[in-house]
């Protein structure tokens, strides 16, 4: 981080204001931003959604929506004003500046040959190849420098037929064949799994310091920017809050808003409170329950067991396909070996097994396709199984089919929250009706009889509670919510029933840090206060630590690993999940800062 | 009651809501004004009209627009404006029939097929093909032909031909809502199939359907006039915008314009004012537009 002062700064922004026009008004984006970004050096700006991250970025390059504005400011691109000048944007953008997007399967063009989409962006560089034949061998170079093996072969594959994060890293060298100088990245590796993300920002950091590329880091992981940037911006609510070298901003950070980000972002050795904000209590007292007394947990109640669980795909399409001749049924592709794999069955999940007692808590970890999404919703009776039984409080209900269970007395045992807090709301149901549905329907199968009014309305009001939503807010329609409110009902309408078993799909994965770390206080606390068993499935093997008891790591459908938390945490066994843990980022740079900050308060004492 | 002011959240603000969604898009603002003004004077034909519609007097044939006889009046003196809204009120009351009839049919066709699948769906699905491959309107007159010549007939007509599109519709809307995971998350709560095609798939896809709903009326007004005009289903001396074309068109060289500008202005406009306020509908309609 040692540069010399007097070198100019490859891109620099001064005083930069964006508004937008909504209908009624003009808001601010963002206020007065500064930032400088020298050859060679990975500047990150992190900050929680809404925090004009990316606001700043593509106002900056003139790519902002059509109502935003630039108020005021300037941006100077190697000495060169290119904020007023359209031609001095046109000369930089996709030449000397370079982009990636998040979620890249949209941001390439699905009909054309990744090799072609690449091909394109080399014949617009600056220094465009004489020949098409020297331009296709640049196309081959630049998948090689991105890591992509069998170049030549992918080069002719369309966009669907490779992964997200191959398709990531064809947008990485699409961003390269022109040579920028600047790479800006926005949120390249959110929606990718983990082991993927660190070979996308391994690959990234290795360009940027072999070719002296400055990389421009959006992204709202505290510890990836922590792992990979050399300087930090925190931004809020379009300010920048903080800003400075990154193991500065995060061993001490000076605000309190970087402090609380910092607090928020799980990590070893930090406990569930301690995500909290410091000052902030637990949440408040679970309100007990009083429709069902809480029993005392006996011990070695097995409340689940799951035995050989399987679910194959693929098998009836097959049956009803196999009249046709071979090269039209559907699933063939290009490689052959791939076509082997198309006709026989897909196995999402194979042989699991495990057992839940009551009141535990046991953490489903893995990578996406790894089945554990699957596994979850057999189990509640959201799916059929292939084989497998699931014996749950005594009975197997995985002889029910999923559609008749839901008209099972069972059915309000078993509940889920799930990924989407949005997504899984009625768009057309008040948050009341979304919280009394499941009410009115497990009631009724149950008692024969409906609720009265009354007691309806009280239960959906303390499920409300419980989940900490407040009851003004019970009028509003979804999308009238914020993310953490709509996790809110989520959970609401999952206990207003009283379930014994809560399957937790990922709940959190779509909020903000900190927002995350009062819902997941709320989710503990609640299951200590009602007694609820839970599953929780996650990809994110933090969050999964400070929840479970005892974790499942999955891989391609089968467990390859399974214990206490403790004990997988700090010695797995299988290279699948040490691999895992490795690519986490917070890990490692963030176990230094809370090292560091131990002992600079031993340091401050000491001098004291 | 505790619950009140809680459980009926929905009624606060729609009115405001479709207020605002009409204002923001003046055209349909202006179909409004102008469907919902030809809908009140139609019901209201028998007391505002000056003249009895089919009343005929021959010594006032072929009067040109004046304060006496505003549109005029026609070949055997009945006045113009008196038959162009009343007129208004069988077409709207035909075109109203029939479309409900193809939207309560169609709709529940298309969104129960491809929510169950199966058998079910394929049959519905290709009979829906099958019913494309037609020139509607010749469909239409079969049908007017072989029912026989009454109100009734044109109503299965044109609800017949509207019928796909609402099958069409419907099924791309549920076929992308069911995916969705409020849809698990609804079997999660416990609803039965049935249950969540009509609480949670079919309100969620209405929105997008009554702008159909709107296209086809004007279609369906469009339909009647036509059937008329080619002296199927509603007869002559009813007063019926297709009856009233035709009628005038023998006329129309002896310079009596006005036979015709009234009727099929009053026809075109209606159909453009359908169109143009499907558009709003939908905003009006769909909960997500409300701030």
């Amino acid at each position: 981080m040692m540069k010399p002062l007097n070198s100019s700064p490859l891109l620099e922004v001064k005083d930069l204001t964006v508004t937008f026009s909504t209908s009624t008004e003009r808001v601010k984006g963002v206020e007065k931003i500064n930032l400088q970004i020298h050859d060679g050096e990975t500047l990150g700006i992190v900050g929680e959604s809404g925090s004009g991250k990316s606001v700043t970025a593509y106002a900056m390059m003139g790519l902002l929506a059509r109502n935003g504005r630039i108020d005021s400011g300037e941006v100077r691109f190697a000495g060169q004003a290119i904020c007023s000048d359209p031609r001095a944007l046109a000369s930089v953008r996709g030449k000397e500046v370079g982009f990636i997007f998040q979620n890249p399967r949209a941001a390439l063009n699905p009909l054309i040959r990744v090799g072609d989409q690449i091909l394109d962006a080399v014949l617009m560089s600056k220094r465009p190849p004489a020949t098409k034949k020297e331009a296709r061998a640049r196309v081959i170079e630049l998948l090689e420098m991105v890591r992509i093996d069998r170049a030549m072969e992918r080069s002719r594959a369309y966009p669907h037929e490779l992964s997200g994060g191959m398709c990531q890293r064809i947008l990485i060298a699409m961003a390269l064949a022109s040579e920028p100088r600047l790479l800006i990245a926005d949120e390249p590796t959110t929606g990718l799994d983990v082991t993927t993300q660190k070979v996308i920002m391994d690959t990234l950091r290795d360009l940027a310091s072999s070719r002296g590329l400055a990389t421009l880091l959006i992204t709202h992981d505290l510890g990836l920017a922590a792992e990979y940037c050399s300087r930090l911006m925190v931004m809020s609510q379009g300010h920048v809050v903080e800003e400075g070298d990154t193991l500065a901003v995060l061993a001490r950070p000076r605000q309190p808003y970087t402090q609380r980000l910092v607090a928020a972002t799980p990590r070893i050795g930090k406990e569930l409170k301690d995500l909290l904000p410091p000052g902030q209590q637990p949440p408040p007292t679970v309100a007990p329950d009083q429709g069902r007394q809480v029993e005392t947990p006996a011990l070695n109640l097995r409340l689940l067991q799951v035995e050989g669980l399987r679910k194959s795909f693929g098998t009836r399409s097959q049956h009803r396909q196999s009249w046709l001749p071979r090269w039209a049924r559907r699933g063939n592709d290009v490689c052959d070996g791939q076509r082997e794999q198309a006709d026989a069955l897909i196995h999402a999940v194979r042989d699991v097994s495990f057992h839940l007692e009551e009141g535990e808590a046991i953490g489903i970890v893995g990578e996406s396709g790894s089945g554990k999404t699957t596994t979850s919703r057999m189990v509640a009776r959201l799916l059929d199984q292939s084989t497998g039984s699931i014996v749950f409080m005594g009975q197997d209900i995985g002889k029910q089919s999923s559609r008749s269970f839901t008209s099972s007395p069972m059915r309000r045992e078993i509940q889920v929250v799930f990924q989407d807090p949005l997504g899984s709301l009625n768009p057309r149901f008040t948050a009341y009706d979304s919280i009394r549905n499941p009410l009115r329907n497990c009631t009724q199968s149950l008692n024969g009889g409906e609720l009265s009014r009354d007691s309806e309305h009280e239960q959906i009001l303390a499920a409300a509670q419980q989940a900490g939503l407040a009851p003004e807010l019970l009028s509003r329609f979804p999308h009238q919510l914020s993310g953490g409110q709509q996790a809110r009902v989520g959970i609401a309408r999952a206990l207003v029933v009283r379930p014994k078993l809560l399957i937790l799909d990922e709940p959190t994965s779509a909020l903000d840090v900190s927002v995350q770390a009062v819902v997941l206080n709320q989710l503990d606390a609640l299951r200590r206060a009602l007694n609820l068993t839970v599953i929780f499935v996650s990809h994110d093997l933090n969050v999964v630590r400070l929840m479970c008891d005892r974790v499942l790591v999955m891989r391609h459908g089968s467990v390859v690993e399974s214990g206490t938390t403790e004990n997988v945490f700090t010695s797995p066994s299988h290279a699948y999940t040490r691999e895992l843990l490795a690519a986490i980022p917070h890990l490692k740079i963030m176990q230094e800062v809370d090292h560091g900050q131990n002992s600079a308060a031993r340091k401050t004492g000491a001098f004291e | 009651m505790i619950s009140n002011d809680i459980s009926k959240p929905e009624s606060a603000g729609f009115v405001q809501h479709a207020w605002r969604s009409l204002t923001h898009n003046l055209l349909s603002l202006a179909a409004a004004i102008y469907l919902v003004s030809l809908l009140v004077l139609s019901v209201s034909a028998g007391w505002i009209t000056p003249y009895n519609p089919v009343e005929t007097n021959l010594q006032a044939a072929y009067l040109s627009p004046s304060a006496e006889h505003w549109f005029g009046t026609d070949q055997v003196g009945r006045d113009v404006f008196s038959r162009v809204i009343n007129a208004a009120k069988l077409d709207f009351a035909v075109a109203g029939m029939s479309v409900l009839l193809s939207f309560l049919l169609g709709t529940f066709l298309g969104s129960a097929g491809v929510f169950y699948g199966g058998l079910f769906d394929r049959v519905v699905g290709r009979i829906t093909d099958v019913m494309m491959t037609f020139p509607l309107f010749v469909v239409a007159l079969a049908i007017v032909a072989a029912l026989g010549n009454s109100v009734q007939s044109i109503v299965i007509a044109s609800a017949v031909v509207n019928l796909p599109f609402f099958v069409r519709l419907s099924r791309a809307e549920v076929g992308r809502l069911r995916v969705l995971s409020f849809v698990e998350a609804a079997r999660a709560g416990g609803n039965s199939e049935f249950n969540i095609l009509l609480k949670f798939m079919i309100p969620n896809a209405l929105p997008t359907i009554v702008v159909q709903v709107s296209t086809s009326l004007g279609w369906a007004i469009l339909d009647v006039a036509g059937l008329s005009f080619l002296g199927l289903g509603i007869r002559p001396p009813t007063p019926e915008w297709g009856i009233m074309v035709a009628e005038a068109a023998a006329s129309i060289l002896a310079g009596n314009w006005w036979l015709i500008v009234f009727p099929g202005g009053a026809l075109a406009f209606t159909v453009l004012s359908f169109n143009l306020l499907g558009d709003s509908l939908r905003d009006i309609l769909d909960v997500r537009f409300r701030r």
